[in-house]
């Protein structure tokens, strides 16, 4: 293999390229601040027309994901802490492994029963080792962060 | 080709790269023919190649055992022995060590084609038309016997090697940045303000949101300012928003249930 440029420029060159490399592999700016509280507020109409209203509470940074979620329906909290593992990154993915959960009673959260799809969800999200993508969709804001999870179907905006 | 030299004591060297043939003609007349070794040959066949610069050793080592793995030894030794065969293993005057970079031929010694006797009188006359003298003399501005301004471009072995790496990393860069994921695709449109956005798994799924959404936001308040993010996921419709004073929220319920348009102004308005 023979280029047609000096042999001393080789090595600039391939400082240069692996720099390059190296630099976008540690820096890689995401649509969220690391280490930053974002929340909100949820509401979903059940099937039989009671609102499940929740609180939503996120924090993503160190390699860590941390999601709480308080839950109250007719007049009853419950809560439930998901930490994950960060286990692949991009700019505009996230990829988790569900490491802990907490729930703040033994049962699962509320209206299971009465919502199967989200009874399903739960389980999965519930259950230590589960894999979610969420995917961060930009905005026009810096104080906000917007994502979908895929295997849940969840859109979700949140501020902090 | 082949290249003709000036040996010290008025000899003339010629050596033929292709058969590895070195033919020295003393003052006298005496012709003597050997055939180098090949690492000799392939070493005097390098240095010749570009009299007057600076081999470097990894250079040498590439070009004369074709990417075998030698010890650095094998390069010395040759060096030796190709002195030997040129009678200058006392003076290094011809293959000149460059202190720190390697070695080169001294360009001095080279002759030129126009110096070159023809080939009739190279036999009867062979030092007739060659200087005696290796090294230039005082006052002469030609160049120096050995240069390192000249730059090859010859790649070493190392570099090589460092490119094959540099390929690996910058690939995993590629790797990493692309993460298989799963990706949605998003539609938009933004009505004074209200900038409404359809996510779909595929632009098509994403356009037809987004005309159903564009179709029912024509109900809303004109003065309704917002971000609003949308999305259909086995019959239910989620609407997430950010709100004028940045605030966000979330709805989700079944799409049989209520219209969007309602959806949309209850993001933004109503306090969860």
């Amino acid at each position: 293999m023979k280029f047609g440029i000096p042999q001393v420029v080789h090595w600039p060159i391939i400082a240069l390229i692996n720099a390059l490399c190296i630099f976008s592999f540690v820096y890689s700016p995401s649509h969220y601040m690391e280490n930053t509280s974002y929340q909100t507020k949820t509401r979903q109409w059940l099937e039989d027309l009671n609102q499940l209203n929740t609180e939503e509470y996120l924090t993503i940074g160190h390699g860590r994901l941390t999601g709480t979620t308080l839950e109250s329906l007719n007049e009853k909290i419950r809560n439930a802490t998901i930490t994950a593992n960060i286990i692949a990154e991009s700019k505009t993915h996230v990829q988790i492994k569900v490491s802990n959960v907490k729930l703040s009673q033994d049962k699962e959260l509320f209206a299971i029963e009465k919502t199967p799809d989200l009874f399903f969800r739960r389980q999965y999200v519930l259950q230590e080792g589960a894999i979610l993508n969420y995917e961060l969709i930009p905005t026009q804001s810096k104080d906000a962060v917007c994502f979908y999870v895929h295997e849940l179907g969840r859109l979700r905006c949140m501020n902090h | 080709m082949s290249y003709t030299f000036k040996l010290k004591n008025g000899a003339v060297a010629v050596f033929d790269p292709d058969s590895a043939m070195l033919t020295i003609t003393t003052p006298h007349g005496d012709v003597q023919n050997s055939t180098l070794g090949r690492a000799e040959s392939r070493l005097l066949d390098l240095l010749l190649k570009e009299p007057g610069i600076t081999k470097s050793r990894d250079e040498i080592i590439d070009y004369t055992w074709n990417d075998r793995v030698v010890a650095s030894g094998s390069l010395n030794q040759t060096v030796f022995s190709l002195r030997n065969i040129l009678n200058d293993s006392r003076d290094h005057e011809i293959l000149m060590t460059v202190p720190r970079r390697g070695y080169c031929f001294n360009r001095h010694a080279v002759v030129d084609a126009a110096d070159r006797p023809a080939p009739s009188e190279e036999t009867a006359q062979p030092s007739a038309a060659i200087p005696e003298q290796l090294a230039p003399t005082v006052g002469d501005e030609s160049p120096a016997p050995c240069s390192t301004t000249e730059k090859s471009t010859r790649m070493t072995k190392a570099q090589r090697v460092a490119y094959i790496v540099t390929l690996a990393v910058a690939a995993f860069t590629v790797f990493q940045s692309g993460l298989d994921a799963p990706k949605v695709e998003i539609s938009s449109i933004d009505k004074n303000g209200l900038v409404i956005h359809a996510v779909g798994n595929d632009i098509a799924e994403a356009q037809a949101l987004m005309n159903l959404s564009a179709k029912q936001s024509e109900q809303l308040p004109p003065d309704l300012k917002g971000q609003v993010w949308i999305n259909l996921y086995k019959a239910s419709y989620s609407v997430s928003c950010i709100r004028p004073d940045l605030s966000t929220a979330n709805l989700q319920l079944n799409s049989s249930e209520r219209d969007l348009a309602l959806m949309i102004r209850q993001c933004l308005e109503v306090t969860l």
